[in-house]
C-alpha cells in the first residue's frame, strides 16, 4: 500500500518538475511564450508590487508601474519605495498601454478584459492566481523570478522568508479573526497558515472567508481575537467587538486577548508577511508573559507592559 | 339657499352678476371649458382661487373641515377608486362626517335605502370593478347624497347613464331637492330644462345669466351660446318628457 | 385567536427554538433547570434580541408599507420602490462615515429616519404638484433610488481609506439581523409602539382617501395633516429597521398585498393583519437565513425574495376577488 503511494507521488513529482522545467505556465493556465529577458515590468496588484520592488532591486530589470494601492498607507508596505516608480496602473488598461512594459503581472481577480486588452496591444501578461498560504506566496515569488530571469534572487528572498518565520511549537491556543464586515478568515488563507506557523490553531475550520452566525462564534471559544488596527485604535476596536452579538460573549474579549495588527500586515500577500509574523510573535509572547503575571517583565521591544 | 356675492373665478375681473342664487335643483350649463367644474370645486371649498363671498344660508363656509363636510357634499365627474372596494364600502365612506370612521348598523341601513331609491340595491356587495360605468356613476352620486348635507354639488352625474337610469337618478335628485339645495353641472339641455327650477348659465369662466329655467333657457340665448341652431318644441314642455 | 395570530406565535416559537448555539430541545432542559450556562447566555444575549428585533422589524416594515400604499393611493407605492429605503441607507451611511458612531449609537437610526422621512415628503410633494399616475410614481421612485444609491456608493468609495468604517458600511449595506442586540430591539420597538398608537386611529381617514384627496377633503379630512403624520411615521419605521438591518426588501410591498388579498382594502384590519403577517414572515425567513447553511449565514434579503416572490405569485394566481 505504502509502496504504491510512494510510487504514485514520485510519478506526480516527476511530471510536475518536467513541466516546470520545460514550460512556464501562468495562473490563467497559459504557457509562457516570452523567453527573452524582460527589461521593463509592471504589476497590477499590491502583492505583486511589493514582491517586484524587492525582486528587481539592483538588477537590470526596471519596475515601471505599480498599482495605485501601493501609495495607500493603510494597505501598502512600500509607500516610500513606490515613490521611485514612475507610473501607476489603475482599472484602466490605457494607463498600461501608454507605458508598454515588457511584462505585466496580473492577479487572478483582475478583470479578464484587462488581460485581453493587454494581449491585443501586444503586451505580455503573467497571471498570479494562488494566494492561500505562505507556501503560495513563496511559489509566487519564484514564479515571478523565473519570468524575469531572476530566479537566483527570488530563491534568496524565499530563503530569507523561511529564516524570518521559523515554525513555533504548538501553543494549544486558538484564534479567530474579527472584521467589521462580519466575515472571519478560515482555513486556506495566508493568515491561517501564518498563525499555524506561530503555533496557533484557527477556531474557524471552514475554508475561505465564511460569514459565521453570532451563535456559532460564541461557541468557538478562541483564546485570541485577531483584528486589524493600529494600536491607537484599540479602544474603539474593542468597543466595536463588544457591541457585536456573539463576540461580546467571548472570553478573549473579557481577558483583553485582542491582538491588533495593522491592515497592511494582516492582509499582506508578499514577503512582508514576515513582518506580520514578527509583529504577532511579539504580541503573543507579550500576552503569554502577561499570563505569567510577572510585573517586572518587559516586552521584546522594551516597552513596559501594562 | 346658496348665494354668491360679487363672485368671480377670474381674479381681478369684476363679477358679471353681483348676487347669484341657487335654490332647490339648480342646473349649471355652459360650453366645455367654461369653468363649470372649477366653479363647483370652488363652492365645495377645494379650489381657493376666487374673489367674492360664498354664503350657505347666509353664512360663509366654516373653517373647520368637519363642519364643512356637514354642510356641502361634492361629487366629481370622475374618481379613480382602488379596485378592491365594494359598493357598500364607498357608500359608507360618504357618511364619514356622520360616523367619523366607525359606521354603525344605522349607517348601513341608510345607505341601503339610498341605493334602492336609485334602483341599485343589487349592487350593494359588488366590487367596483364588477359594475358598469353607469352603475359606478350611480354609486358615486349615492355616495355624495349619503353625506346628508343641505348642499350638494354634482358634476355631470348622468354622463354615462342610459335613459332609464338618467330618469331614475334625476327623479331621485328632484325628490331630494325638496330638502336640499342641489347644484348640477350638466350638458344635456333637455334634462336641465325639465328638472331644474333654476339655471346658471356659464361662459368663459363667468356666470353670465341666472334665473328661473324658462326665462333663462330661451332659444336665441342658447343658440348664441352654443353656436348651434336650437329650438324648444312646445309639444314636450312644460311637462317633462320623461314619465 | 385568528389563524394569522396563531401562525405568528408558531413562528416566534420556532425562531426561539432553533439556532446553531443550542439543541432544539434546550427549552425542555431550561424547564428542568438543567440548561448549561453557555446555552442560556447564547439564548439571552444573541438569539432573544435577534428574534425580538426581527419580529418588530417585520411589523414595522409591513406597517410602513400599508400606510405608504394608503397615502399614495397606490398599491405599488411601497417604501422600497419609491426610494425611501435608499434614503434611510444613505442617511445611515453618512452617519457611519462622518461620526464616531460607536459613541452615539442612536445617531444611525435617527439619521436613517430623517433620510426616509425627507424622501417620502419629497415624493408626496412632487407627486401632488406634477405627477399623478402610477407610472410617474414609479419613475420618480426609480430616479430617487438610483440617485440615492449612487450617493451611497460614493460614501462607500470615499470610506476605503478608513478600512474599519468601510467594513462596517459594507456589512451594514449587505443587510441582515446578525448585528441586532438589545439596543436595536429598544429603538425598533419604540418606533413600532409610537406608530401603532398614531396609525390605528388614522386608518379610517386613509380609507376615505381612497376616494381621492379632493373628495376626502370634502368629507372633513385634513389631508395635509394626514400626509405629514404618515410621512413622519413611515420614516421613523423604515429608518429604525434600516439602521439595524440595512435595507430589507420585499416585506413592505408584498405583506400588505397578501393581507389585502385576504381582507380587502380597509386599513384598520389591513394594518393589523399586515403587522402580524410581516412579523411571522420575517421571523421565518430570518430563521432560514441563519440556519440553512449554518454555521454560516445567508442574507435575509435573499431568503425574503426567494420565498416571498413565488408565494406572492401563487396568491395572485389563485385570487378570486378583484384586486389592486
Amino acid at each position: 500500500m505504502r509502496g504504491i503511494r510512494l510510487a504514485l507521488s514520485a510519478l506526480g513529482l516527476c511530471s510536475f518538475s518536467a513541466l516546470a522545467e520545460s514550460i512556464l505556465k501562468d495562473g490563467a493556465g497559459r504557457d509562457w511564450p516570452y523567453s527573452a529577458t524582460p527589461s521593463t515590468v509592471a504589476s497590477s496588484f499590491l502583492a505583486g508590487d511589493e514582491i517586484l520592488i524587492e525582486l528587481v532591486k539592483d538588477t537590470k530589470v526596471k519596475l515601471v508601474a505599480v498599482s495605485s494601492v501601493a501609495d495607500d498607507h493603510e494597505y501598502s508596505n512600500i509607500v516610500g519605495l513606490a515613490k521611485q516608480v514612475p507610473h501607476r496602473i489603475g482599472a484602466n488598461p490605457e494607463s498600461i498601454a501608454k507605458i508598454r512594459p515588457d511584462v505585466v503581472f496580473l492577479a487572478s481577480w483582475n478583470r479578464p478584459e484587462l488581460q485581453k486588452t493587454l494581449l491585443k496591444l501586444g503586451i505580455h501578461t503573467f497571471t498570479i492566481s494562488e494566494f492561500n498560504s505562505l507556501e503560495d506566496i513563496q511559489a509566487n515569488i519564484i514564479l515571478m523570478g523565473k519570468v524575469l530571469h531572476l530566479e537566483e534572487k527570488s530563491r534568496q528572498m524565499v530563503t530569507w522568508m523561511h529564516q524570518q518565520m521559523p515554525q513555533r511549537a504548538k501553543r494549544n491556543s486558538t484564534f479567530i479573526t474579527f472584521d467589521a464586515s462580519g466575515v472571519s478568515l478560515g482555513k486556506k488563507t495566508i493568515l491561517d497558515s501564518l498563525m499555524n506557523r506561530l503555533g496557533l490553531e484557527n477556531a474557524v475550520t471552514e475554508s475561505g472567508w465564511p460569514k459565521l452566525s453570532a451563535e456559532s462564534i460564541a461557541l468557538r471559544h478562541p483564546d485570541y481575537i485577531l483584528t486589524s488596527g493600529e494600536t491607537r485604535d484599540r479602544k474603539s476596536v474593542e468597543l466595536l467587538i463588544k457591541k457585536t452579538p456573539g463576540w461580546n460573549l467571548l472570553n478573549a474579549l473579557k481577558t483583553g486577548n485582542v491582538l491588533l495588527i495593522p491592515n497592511r500586515l494582516l492582509n499582506s500577500a508578499s514577503q512582508f508577511v514576515s513582518l506580520a509574523y514578527a509583529h504577532l510573535d511579539s504580541l503573543l509572547n507579550k500576552s503569554i508573559l502577561l499570563k505569567n503575571k510577572d510585573p517586572n517583565l518587559k516586552s521584546p521591544n522594551n516597552e513596559p507592559l501594562k | 339657499m346658496l348665494e354668491l356675492f360679487n363672485f368671480s373665478l377670474n381674479k381681478g375681473n369684476p363679477a358679471s352678476i353681483p348676487n347669484l342664487k341657487a335654490l332647490n335643483l339648480t342646473g349649471l350649463i355652459g360650453l366645455n371649458g367654461s369653468g363649470k367644474t372649477t366653479l363647483l370645486r370652488t363652492i365645495a371649498g377645494i379650489h381657493k382661487n376666487y374673489t367674492g363671498d360664498i354664503l350657505f344660508n347666509t353664512t360663509p363656509l366654516a373653517k373647520s373641515l368637519h363642519l364643512k363636510a356637514k354642510t356641502v357634499a361634492w361629487c366629481p365627474s370622475h374618481i379613480e377608486i382602488p379596485n378592491s372596494y365594494r359598493v357598500m364600502d364607498l357608500l359608507l365612506l360618504g357618511r364619514y362626517p356622520i360616523h367619523q370612521g366607525y359606521p354603525s348598523q344605522a349607517d348601513v341601513f341608510a345607505s341601503r335605502e339610498l341605493l334602492s331609491n336609485l334602483d341599485a340595491l343589487h349592487l350593494e356587495n359588488k366590487y367596483i370593478t364588477e359594475i358598469s360605468a353607469g352603475e359606478r356613476q350611480k354609486v358615486l352620486v349615492a355616495r355624495a347624497l349619503n353625506q346628508e348635507t343641505p348642499y350638494l354639488l354634482l358634476d355631470e352625474p348622468t354622463a354615462h347613464l342610459d335613459l332609464k337610469a338618467t330618469h331614475t337618478m334625476m327623479t331621485a335628485l328632484k325628490k331630494a331637492s325638496a330638502t336640499k339645495t342641489i347644484l348640477i353641472a350638466m350638458h344635456d339641455l333637455r334634462l336641465a330644462w325639465h328638472f331644474s327650477e333654476h339655471i346658471w348659465l356659464m361662459n368663459n369662466w363667468n356666470v353670465i345669466a341666472q334665473g328661473p329655467t324658462q326665462t333663462i333657457m330661451t332659444e336665441e340665448r342658447l343658440s348664441l351660446l352654443y353656436e348651434t341652431r336650437l329650438e324648444i318644441h312646445s309639444r314636450f314642455g312644460p311637462q317633462p318628457f320623461y314619465k | 385567536m385568528s389563524k394569522a395570530f396563531g401562525f405568528l406565535i408558531f413562528s416566534l416559537f420556532l425562531s426561539l427554538l432553533f439556532g446553531y448555539g443550542t439543541e432544539p430541545y434546550w427549552i425542555l432542559e431550561a424547564v428542568r433547570g438543567r440548561l448549561p450556562e453557555e446555552a442560556l447566555q447564547i439564548v439571552l444575549n444573541i438569539r432573544a434580541p435577534r428574534v425580538a428585533s426581527v419580529f418588530l422589524s417585520g411589523m414595522a416594515l409591513s406597517a410602513a408599507g400599508v400606510i405608504s400604499q394608503g397615502i399614495f393611493r397606490n398599491t405599488l407605492a411601497s417604501p422600497s420602490l419609491i426610494g425611501v429605503d435608499s434614503a434611510a441607507v444613505l442617511g445611515g451611511s453618512l452617519v457611519i462615515f462622518f461620526l464616531p458612531t460607536l459613541m452615539f449609537p442612536i445617531s444611525i437610526p435617527l439619521a436613517a429616519s430623517i433620510g426616509a422621512s425627507l424622501v417620502t415628503a419629497f415624493v408626496v410633494l412632487i407627486q401632488r404638484k406634477r405627477f399623478k399616475s402610477t407610472g410617474d410614481l414609479l419613475l420618480i421612485g426609480f430616479g430617487l433610488t438610483t440617485l440615492l444609491g449612487g450617493l451611497t456608493s460614493l460614501v462607500l468609495n470615499l470610506s476605503t481609506s478608513a478600512p474599519m468604517k468601510s467594513q462596517m458600511l459594507l456589512h451594514w449595506l449587505m443587510g441582515g439581523f446578525s448585528n441586532s442586540g438589545w439596543p436595536e430591539v429598544f429603538y425598533i420597538g419604540g418606533a413600532v409602539f409610537i406608530a401603532s398608537l398614531v396609525l390605528f386611529p388614522l386608518c379610517s381617514k386613509l380609507d376615505a382617501l381612497a376616494l381621492g384627496s379632493d373628495v376626502a377633503q370634502t368629507l372633513g379630512i385634513d389631508i395635509d395633516r394626514l400626509r405629514t403624520i404618515t410621512v413622519l411615521i413611515s420614516g421613523l419605521l423604515i429608518g429604525s429597521v434600516t439602521s439595524a438591518a440595512g435595507a430589507v426588501p420585499f416585506v413592505g410591498l408584498v405583506i400588505p398585498h397578501i393581507s389585502r388579498l385576504q381582507l380587502g382594502p380597509k386599513h384598520h384590519p389591513l394594518l393589523r393583519r399586515s403587522m402580524i403577517h410581516g412579523a411571522s414572515f420575517l421571523l421565518l425567513t430570518d430563521l432560514l437565513a441563519r440556519t440553512v447553511i449554518g454555521p454560516e449565514e445567508l442574507q435575509v434579503g435573499v431568503v425574503t425574495t426567494m420565498i416571498g416572490s413565488p408565494f406572492f405569485l401563487w396568491l395572485l394566481y389563485k385570487r378570486d376577488k378583484p384586486y389592486a
